[in-house]
């Protein structure tokens, strides 16, 4: 059994007649122990979907109208308030974009780090355990640290510090929301590596949301690529980078500048991504899409096993790809 | 007098003990059966004011709310029994000699100051000669001035006052320019009330807070604006008059917040500022309330509220205006307006004062009457007038507009001036300036010349503080004072000073209103609280039982 | 080169320096500008010219008043507040003695709203747009909104007159304090209510509350811990401002009640026409407020962590 399984999701803004549907019907699995990357522009859906899963979104606005979302078999969406308390930290953690925003100002670090450690257990917890998960994260002088504001530190720090808050009460699933977007490049490397690390070392899940095919791909085992509120492609890492199928993710890759590869020209992809309540007729990505037809513009495309493992949302996936 | 302030005047009469036995006769028939208990000692008596009392110094402090106070803490030769009978105090006994200028004080031995030291003669001769010393500005001096030898030691023609001997430690002897029977009414008022040299040597100015004095009761604590203490003095063997602990008054709040306090138990007496003693407003609540309305002792007041007229403006000048205006006023109104708390006047004198005269013809309310008289005084369409009336006081706005209305139904267009009362007094006693008026008259002890002689004499008109103020100058009636004021035989005196007043009446250079009477509304522990006809409140003689409430 | 701190300490205190000269100066023109002989009053009505004569020359009051204003602030500078001039009593000991009960008062004010207030300002953010916060919407605009001399009368007239449930007036004990401090508590309990309610609001939709949720804390946790401690950090410096205000004397309860504070020293040194006692409370007043910016600087420096020494 997978340790997450995330069946036709669908989200909600608003209610009827006025709802706008965010997350359409995404169905996502991880096992224990591995890393799935989700990968999609702002607007996609990702931030949401992730946060679903341990059902962080204000209800109103966001509502969840079906599906299910199974951690260790158990429904999320079904959850008591009670239960809900007790997996959020002990089984779900989360990392979030802004690592400066996410940690209380009023409280110095070691202090919130220790809160996480408490809220799962009955007996106290000591400052030397904060200072060793400040270790496990790389931050220097952790006994100094422990004492300091999160606005002392450097966005490093603080998402280093942030991992460790999350990673306290030992869960199995971490939720990584764009973890480095926030942060310089160099350092975004460094983080991507820690999670690298901490992941051997303690052997958690990782659910990784980017809009960096990059950085996703360093790190995951598996990856979806969404758009539009809906899952276009999925497939083991490596193959989707080498082979991307969908036209959406072949232009994420041509935009994604690469230091390795051959220097080619960046394209943009042209258009915005669709607003909520205001898709396009049939498949979602047609206005946008290099390789659309008619038929594209009437049948919304389901997805399709192009080999096993692989999952794309477009019928024209085996059709030559047009080069940028 | 006039409410709070005290005119000077010069009182010249002879009055005999025996008519006051008969005044008091009238001022005790309104007076309540008071409780036969036995006193009991101890518990401290809860006062309020408004605001704090200007002074302890008897001789800086001379208004009626002052006057209680001063009894705690000091005493004189002689006092007033619950009447108007002059008993002894500090004086055990004395003389009059044969000439009726001299009196000798025999004084009781063994009275001690708080400071501990014994009262002497001398101490009475420092007292009152410092009364009539300029320096000290005394509101009373002007009494004090019939002592011989008085006026050349204010002029500083003398060193001392010639009429003030201490012959022996125990022998006081006072002499008089001229004999006057009323004297010892005189020796009543707080200036006569002795002090101790040395304390006022060594406290100056601030002996008006730090008082010392052989009363009863020692000043404890004053907090200015806050409250003021006062403890049984050690040194006092008066012990019927030393029932209570203490006395405590807050200082702070407005009368009805008093009543609130008082009717929930945080106060003994509801309102000591005698206007009236209960607020208008809540008067006939209080009245009417079961608990409350057999603990309202009722004094007649001796005092007498009036317009008055200034003879010497037009068209005030003309008599038949003047006789227009008291035909046009309804007094039975005015009472009503007052729930009763006010008796109409038909002349000057009140009901408590001697020469009092039950058959006196004033007038009635006949505003048609009133409108003959303008028309036969040329005044037919009537005229427009401006009266003055002192702003913020609680019974004059009422009544001055009550008198608006009533004069504009003959025709008379008068409108309403409140004033403040200083500026107020300062104006209507000035000579040609103000056409009339709204104000009281109370009496500075009980003798007809006080209310008659001061008011209407022709001789006493002056440029400014006058207190004659409608300015009256009769020579039939100025004949009438002059020969009341040289008759030796009481009964006599007063029927010619009934006599003036009749014409006085006749004349309306005031038209009188209404007699006030005063209230004092007690909680149902608290005894002794029989209100007296001329201090009013004596709180020296009460005493509290907190366990037969 | 200069000590930043040092420059923003010294610019500090002398623009409170101003701030007071500012205060003194303003009330002294008004109070020469009021009609009525002060030199009349101290002497009192009785009393001859040569008093009054004298009376002007001792206090100077024949000098102009930029002389006189300079004498009094050589006075003020020695710490000689001055004499009453109608009971002689010194007004820095007037004041001191009052300033009990107007501390007592304010303070207790201050607990009672404020522990009205957080509960209602963090459950009506916590519960933003329902019927509850609603109402508590309606409550707080008509609390704030009301008289003050007219509520405090109406909680005396029903509350002790009526139903004797506490003393009407003046002060003889702690429960004395309960009703004139429940008045003051009601004018600025819907304020403080809204405005914990504003700021909560505003705190909840942080990303820090979003993550406290995630790492499995309770609503109540969230709310009380993590969002409140924030919240609150403004409104501790509005709470300094308004406790220093009424230390200056809340002058329409404390004369309800009948409190011997400085509002009603005030109260009564306007009616009395008693300027050293006037300006000397108006100064006491003015040093209160300037007083609490500093304070409330201080204590913004030391609860909020992202403040310190300015970086």
């Amino acid at each position: 059994m997978p340790l997450l399984e995330i069946r036709n999701l669908q989200i909600d803004f608003g209610r009827p007649p006025h709802a706008l549907r965010a997350v359409d019907g995404v169905s996502l699995s991880l096992e224990a122990g591995k890393t799935l990357g989700l990968v999609g522009e702002s607007g996609s859906g990702k931030s949401v979907t992730a946060l679903s899963i341990a059902r962080l979104l204000p209800s109103p606005p966001a509502f969840y109208t079906g599906g299910e979302i199974l951690l260790e078999g158990r429904d999320v969406l079904k959850m008591s308030a009670a239960d809900l308390q007790s997996i959020r930290g002990a089984l779900v953690s989360y990392v979030f974009q802004e690592p400066g925003a996410s940690l209380n100002p009023v409280f110095r670090i070691g202090n919130q780090i220790k809160e996480a450690l408490k809220l799962h257990r009955t007996g106290a917890a000591t400052d030397a355990e904060v200072v060793r998960l400040l270790k496990l994260v790389g931050i220097p002088a952790p006994e100094a640290r422990v004492k300091s504001y999160p606005h002392e530190l450097s966005g490093g720090l603080q998402q280093r510090a942030m991992i460790a808050m999350a990673l306290a009460p030992h869960p199995e699933l971490l939720v990584a929301d764009e973890p480095t977007t926030a942060l310089d490049v160099t350092i975004q490397a460094q983080i991507i590596e820690l999670l690298g690390q901490l992941q051997q070392q303690l052997g958690m899940a990782i659910l990784l949301i980017s809009h960096n095919l990059g950085i996703v791909g360093d790190l995951a085992d598996h990856v979806a690529v969404m758009y539009a509120g809906q899952i276009v492609e999925t497939a083991p890492a490596r193959e989707l980078l080498k082979r991307p199928l969908h036209p959406y993710t072949q232009a994420l890759m041509n935009s994604v500048p690469s230091l390795d590869a051959d220097a080619h020209r960046l394209t943009a992809i042209p258009g915005a991504v669709p607003r909520l309540g205001a898709f396009p007729p049939g498949c979602r990505f047609h206005p946008r899409c290099p390789r659309a037809q008619p038929a594209c513009s009437e049948t919304p495309p389901a997805l399709l096993e192009s080999e096993p493992g692989r999952w794309v949302r477009c019928p024209l996936w085996n059709a030559p790809a047009l080069k940028a | 007098m006039r409410r709070v302030t005290c005119p000077f005047r010069i009182l010249a009469g002879i009055i005999l003990a025996g008519v006051l036995f008969g005044a008091m006769g009238v001022a005790a028939a309104d007076l309540p059966l008071t409780n036969a208990s036995i006193p009991k000692r101890g518990g401290t008596l809860r006062l309020a004011l408004p605001s704090d009392l200007t002074s302890l110094d008897p001789a800086l402090a001379y208004d009626i709310i002052s006057a209680p106070f001063l009894l705690m803490l000091y005493q004189g030769l002689v006092e007033y029994d619950d009447g108007l009978n002059i008993l002894p105090s500090l004086a055990t006994d004395w003389t009059l000699s044969a000439d009726r200028r001299t009196y000798t004080f025999h004084l009781r031995p063994g009275v001690r100051f708080s400071n501990g030291r014994e009262v002497t003669a001398s101490d009475f001769v420092f007292t009152l000669q410092r009364v009539l010393d300029p320096k000290t500005s005394a509101l009373t001096e002007s009494f004090f001035e019939e002592i011989a030898g008085a006026k050349d030691f204010r002029a500083g023609k003398a060193p001392n006052v010639r009429g003030l001997r201490a012959p022996l430690s125990d022998t006081l002897v006072i002499e008089l320019e001229e004999p006057d029977l009323s004297f010892l009414y005189i020796l009543t008022l707080p200036g006569a009330l002795v002090v101790p040299r040395e304390a006022l040597e060594r406290l100056g100015k601030s002996f008006t807070s730090h008082p010392v004095g052989t009363g009863p009761y020692v000043l404890k604590q004053w907090r200015q604006g806050v409250k003021m203490r006062f403890e049984r003095n050690p040194l006092s063997s008066q012990s019927d008059r030393q029932y209570l602990d203490a006395v405590e008054v807050l200082v702070g709040g407005d009368n009805t917040l008093h009543l609130m306090m008082f009717e929930r138990g945080e106060l003994d007496i509801a309102d000591i500022t005698q206007n009236p003693g209960i607020p208008v407003p809540d008067f006939v609540r209080v009245e009417h309330t079961p608990h409350w309305h057999g603990l309202i002792e009722r004094l007649q007041a001796a005092g007498t509220t009036f317009l008055f007229l200034n003879t010497e403006m037009e068209p005030f000048d003309n008599p038949k205006v003047r006789q227009a205006i008291s035909y046009a006023i309804n007094r039975d109104k005015i009472q009503r307006l007052f729930h009763g708390m006010v008796t109409p006047a038909r002349g000057f004198l009140p009901p408590t004062m001697p020469g009092f005269n039950t058959n006196l013809t004033g007038y009635s309310y006949d505003p048609s009457k009133a409108r003959q008289l303008l028309a036969a005084s040329g005044q037919a369409q009537g005229f427009p007038c401006k009266l003055w009336f002192e702003a913020g006081n609680v019974f004059m706005a009422p009544i001055a507009s009550a008198i608006q209305f009533d004069l504009a139904q003959i025709g008379i267009i008068a409108q309403l001036n409140p004033v403040s009362l200083a500026p107020l007094l300062d104006s209507i006693q000035r000579r040609k300036t103000v056409q009339c008026g709204l104000t009281a008259w109370y009496q500075d002890y009980p003798d007809p010349s006080d209310f008659l002689d001061v008011n209407f004499n022709g001789s006493r008109i002056t440029e400014e503080g006058c207190q004659n103020l409608a300015f009256y100058n009769s020579p039939q009636v100025d004949t009438l004072l002059s020969e009341a004021n040289a008759c030796k035989d009481p009964q006599r005196r007063l029927h010619i000073y009934q006599a003036a007043e009749q014409i006085v009446v006749n004349d309306a250079p005031y038209a009188f209103l209404f007699h006030q009477y005063i209230y004092a509304l007690r909680q149902p522990w608290l005894h002794g609280v029989q209100l007296h006809p001329v201090w009013y409140f004596r709180f020296e003689r009460m005493w509290l039982d907190h366990d037969r409430s | 080169m200069t000590d930043p701190k040092m420059t923003r300490f010294i610019n500090r205190l002398l623009w409170s320096v101003v701030t007071l000269l500012g205060t003194a100066a303003l009330t002294f023109f008004l109070l020469n500008a009021v009609p009525g002989d002060v030199a009349r009053v101290i002497a009192g009505s009785k009393a001859s010219p040569e008093v009054i004569n004298e009376i002007r020359a001792r206090y100077h009051l024949n000098d102009p008043w930029w002389t006189r204003f300079a004498l009094y602030l050589g006075q003020i500078a020695r710490g000689d507040l001055g004499h009453s001039y109608v009971t002689d009593q010194p007004v820095s000991e007037a004041i001191l003695t009052r300033l009990p009960t107007t501390v007592a008062l304010s303070s207790l004010a201050g607990v009672m709203w404020m522990v009205v207030a957080v509960p209602l300002g963090v459950l009506t953010a916590r519960f933003r747009g329902s019927g509850f916060d609603r109402s508590i919407l309606v409550v707080a605009t008509v609390s704030l909104s009301l008289p003050s001399f007219w509520l405090a009368r109406m909680l005396q007239y029903w509350l002790a007159y009526k139903l004797g449930w506490f003393p009407v007036a003046t002060f003889k004990s702690f429960a004395h304090l309960l009703l004139p401090a429940a008045s003051l508590a009601i004018l600025f309990v819907g304020y403080y209510a809204r405005l914990i309610h504003t700021n909560m609001v505003e705190v909840l939709d942080s990303p820090y509350i979003r993550a406290a949720r995630a790492k499995g804390a309770s609503e109540t946790r969230v709310l009380f811990k993590h969002a409140l401690r924030n919240a609150l950090i403004p409104v501790v410096t509005i709470l300094g401002m308004d406790v220093a205000a009424m230390l200056g004397g809340v002058l329409f309860v404390e004369n309800v009640f009948a409190l011997p504070g400085i509002g009603t020293l005030a109260l009564q040194s306007v009616f009395n026409l008693d300027p050293p006692m006037i300006m000397g409370t108006v100064l006491f007043s003015s040093v209160m407020v300037v007083g609490a910016n500093w304070l409330v600087d201080l204590t913004y420096r030391w609860i909020d962590p992202r403040i310190k020494g300015g970086h």
